[in-house]
């Protein structure tokens, strides 16, 4: 038996090298390189000093005479300048939050807008669908604007006088995620091709709206659900416009805002950036979110294709 | 039915717990009214607890931070301890005597400040808002939501703050005292209908460095410096030719962005044009423009194919750093800088066009403002004021980096002994400077034109002239 997988697997490695194949290898793999670049200039960027860096002519690959842990310490233990620990815990919490909150509101409005009739369905499913062609630069003032003017809150009286929840938590609790409409529209679309007398059978034995939705719809909109925490958490974690735009005080800063701000702290008047360690930092940023997406992304795949978006 | 009512339900309850979360004892978590006072105590705008206490007594104001002198976020006093231990920890001396050379300009600077708004029992919390179009669109909601520190900085936009009338105008007295005591590259692009609204404690404007090492391979005398447009031209070419390709001319960045502006604005201004009248309209068609884009072309064949409108600055001066170009017009941080960078510098002013005159661009000009809806204005003027202090201007003269404002500091002998670099760069301060101007409509579009112009004038064989005048048509019609 294993004399035969052993043969097996020899005849498809020898398929692999047929002059065909080898070319088509060769290609990929040159295009690996290429979009393996960057992560590699960055991986040994970070091992150079701020000096260095700003007076040497970098060849292909990089390599630093007089190589430093500096950077890379910096983005273990941070620094005065920027306590990459809390960042990073805030980054996580928020991310953790927004994903548990866009998986429960896709899958609520997505059960609601496949199963329940009422009137103006479609046009409200249309005009929810219709917010994803706004552009997320223009909703930046008027959300800002929301938050200053959010009733009651920061010494607000009804909605003027103070801040608004500007600058708190409540910025990433309240404001961040919104209902998932894109994870909604998946979810319908999935629900809708599930024949409806497994709702009946249900409501037959006595189940309740939400123990159909939890206990009989839910287990089959996993890889759904899986598709909608990545895509959910990788935009989260990504994100710096939400707390660079809407809070101030360095305890709510997340990993993406800080480095913009140390970024752009650089590019202000007289200050010399220290790209070593920005750059170093955004590779700190940029490795989660790839081992999240590396790991599961045959649920994006997957996910997609039980929408019957996939061709 | 039921499962209307379910989903209503889910829906109240979800929307009543986000509200009430924010209403009632949680506003109280949320933060108190921006400066209200209680019991002599002053918070600054949405500023809990946790984040920055404040001392009773003491009237806080909400500083943005400026990239030169930041040393962190939050109530100023706490930042130093931490700022401290950084510098002792990376083997900098913390020793600082006026007068002398500075290791640790931020911290001095940021102390300085505090100990004079401490004796009039003001404290400082800094907070971060970026630089750059980031800051720019933070301080627009800012405005409306009326949710504005008590002093913000900007560069470029500074001045459309102030003709919106977003800004306070100084005091009469500090205004008249800043018209004697400073120089007016400090304030002058400040200036609107009379009235001053900004200052920025140590402004650059931009003089001509080359690198004397790609000078001299390129047989040139390293130490000569060049005054006129004509000899830029020749030596660019000269060092060029010289570089085989290893090494370039260069002169200066002309990307289409205000990194550009800011410092080809310098040679505009020199040649007698300008990017606008005095109405904020556009007047890119004069004939001195059309000048000025041509040097600008043939600078360009003195560098990297691409670099010199490379939309990313960073490449730009990247090169210079890494002594790929040898010449270079930009502001007074060179000088620090190329310590660090081991280059051998000259530095000299921007040469003249055959009937130019010296002027300048005001460039790396954190402009501190005080906006119309400021909590603490009083205390805020009071930092400005510390701004132009003598200590603080003492301080920054010992930086090297840039130019100190206060002309006494600036115009005395032992400052022109010390500094005699820097003192070239004061002396330019001193001059004709003006800042960028506004567009008087669609200021970003009309800005854009004009640098979507330049590009085509230096990168194409298109009449200069004719690619101007087209754009003063196209700029005219959203100016208007």
């Amino acid at each position: 038996m294993s004399q035969t997988i052993k043969s097996d697997f020899s005849k498809r490695i020898a398929e692999q090298f047929k002059p065909k194949y080898l070319l088509a290898h060769l290609v990929l793999l040159g295009v690996g390189l290429v979009l393996l670049y960057p992560l590699i200039f960055m991986v040994l960027a970070g091992f150079f000093t701020k000096t260095e860096f700003m007076t040497t002519v970098l060849g292909l690959l990089p390599i630093p005479k007089a190589p430093t842990w500096d950077n890379y310490l910096t983005l273990f233990n941070g620094s005065a300048d920027a306590a990459i620990r809390k960042y990073f815990l805030n980054s996580t919490l928020r991310t953790v939050y927004a994903t548990f909150w866009a998986l429960l509101t896709a899958l609520l409005a997505g059960y609601v807008f496949a199963r329940l009739q009422f009137r103006g369905k479609n046009t409200l499913f249309l005009a929810l669908l219709g917010t994803q062609m706004i552009p997320a630069t223009i909703a930046l003032i008027p959300t800002y604007l929301q938050f200053a003017r959010w009733p009651f809150a920061g010494g607000n009286d009804i909605f003027t006088g103070g801040t608004g929840i500007l600058d708190t938590w409540w910025v990433y609790l309240i404001g961040g995620p919104s209902i998932n409409i894109m994870g909604a529209f998946l979810v319908k679309q999935s629900i809708e091709k599930l024949p409806y007398e497994l709702d009946e059978a249900a409501k037959m034995d006595g189940a309740g709206t939400l123990r159909i939705i939890f206990r009989i719809l839910l287990p089959l909109q996993m890889p759904i659900m899986a598709f909608i925490s990545i895509t959910t958490a990788l935009a989260t974690w990504n994100d710096f416009i939400t707390p660079f735009f809407y809070t101030s005080s360095d305890s709510l800063q997340t990993l993406p805002a800080a480095i913009t701000r140390l970024s752009s702290a650089a590019a202000s008047p007289g200050a010399v950036p220290n790209w070593p360690l920005i750059i170093t930092l955004s590779l700190g940023t940029t490795l989660p979110a790839l081992l999240l997406f590396f790991f599961f992304q045959k649920y994006i795949v997957q996910g997609l294709a039980n929408t019957g978006i996939k061709g | 039915m039921k499962n209307r009512k379910i989903t209503a339900l889910v829906g109240t309850v979800m929307l009543v717990s986000a509200l009430s979360a924010c209403g009632g004892g949680g506003s109280a978590k949320v933060g108190a009214p921006p400066g209200a006072a209680t019991g002599g105590e002053t918070k600054p705008a949405g500023e809990t607890g946790s984040k920055a206490e404040t001392t009773p007594g003491v009237t806080t104001i909400k500083v943005l931070n400026e990239g030169a002198v930041a040393i962190g976020v939050g109530k100023l006093d706490d930042l130093f301890a931490v700022k401290e231990k950084e510098y002792a920890d990376a083997g900098v001396s913390l020793d600082y005597t006026p007068g002398s050379p500075v290791e640790t300009f931020p911290l001095q600077y940021q102390k300085i400040m505090s100990e004079k708004l401490k004796a009039q029992n003001i404290e400082v919390v800094t907070e971060d808002w970026g630089w750059g179009e980031p800051l720019i669109q933070k301080q627009t909601a800012g405005f409306l939501a009326k949710n504005i520190p008590d002093i913000i900085v900007g560069e470029t936009q500074m001045p459309g703050f102030a003709q919106q009338g977003l800004l306070e105008p100084f005091p009469d007295d500090m205004a008249a005292d800043i018209r004697e005591n400073v120089s007016p590259a400090a304030w002058k692009p400040m200036e609107v209908g009379g009235k001053i609204y900004g200052l920025a404690a140590q402004p650059g404007v931009s003089n001509l460095f080359w690198n004397k090492k790609l000078v001299k391979q390129a047989g040139l005398d390293p130490d000569k410096a060049i005054t006129t447009w004509q000899e830029l031209r020749d030596n660019v070419k000269a060092v060029t030719e010289a570089g085989k390709g290893k090494f370039y001319g260069g002169g200066v960045y002309a990307a289409p962005n205000f990194g550009g502006y800011l410092r080809y604005g310098a040679l505009i201004a020199i040649n007698g044009g300008s990017f606008a009248d005095e109405n904020g309209l556009p007047a890119f068609n004069s004939p001195q423009n059309a000048e000025t884009v041509a040097l600008l072309k043939d600078l360009n064949a003195a560098h990297p194919p691409g670099l010199m409108v490379n939309n990313n600055e960073g490449s730009y001066f990247d090169a210079w750093n890494k002594g790929q170009i040898a010449y270079l017009i930009d502001g007074p941080w060179r000088v620090q800088e190329s310590k660090t960078t081991g280059i051998d510098l000259g530095m000299a002013p921007i040469p003249l066009s055959p009937s130019g005159k010296p002027a300048n661009v005001t460039i790396g000009a954190a402009f501190h403002s005080v906006p119309v809806d400021a909590k603490q204005k009083e205390a805020a003027f009071a930092y400005i004021k510390a701004m132009y202090s003598e200590e603080i201007q003492q301080l920054v003269a010992d930086s090297n980096t840039r130019s100190p404002i206060l002309k006494k500091i600036g115009e005395s002998k032992e400052y022109q002994e010390k500094h005699p670099e820097m003192y070239l760069h004061y002396q330019a301060m001193s001059g004709d400077v003006t800042g960028l101007p506004t567009f008087a409509k669609d200021n970003s579009k009309a800005w854009q034109m004009w640098g979507e112009a330049v590009v085509k004038g230096i990168m194409t064989d298109g009449d200069i002239q004719g690619i101007l005048d087209d754009a003063q048509k196209r700029a005219e019609l959203v100016t208007r």
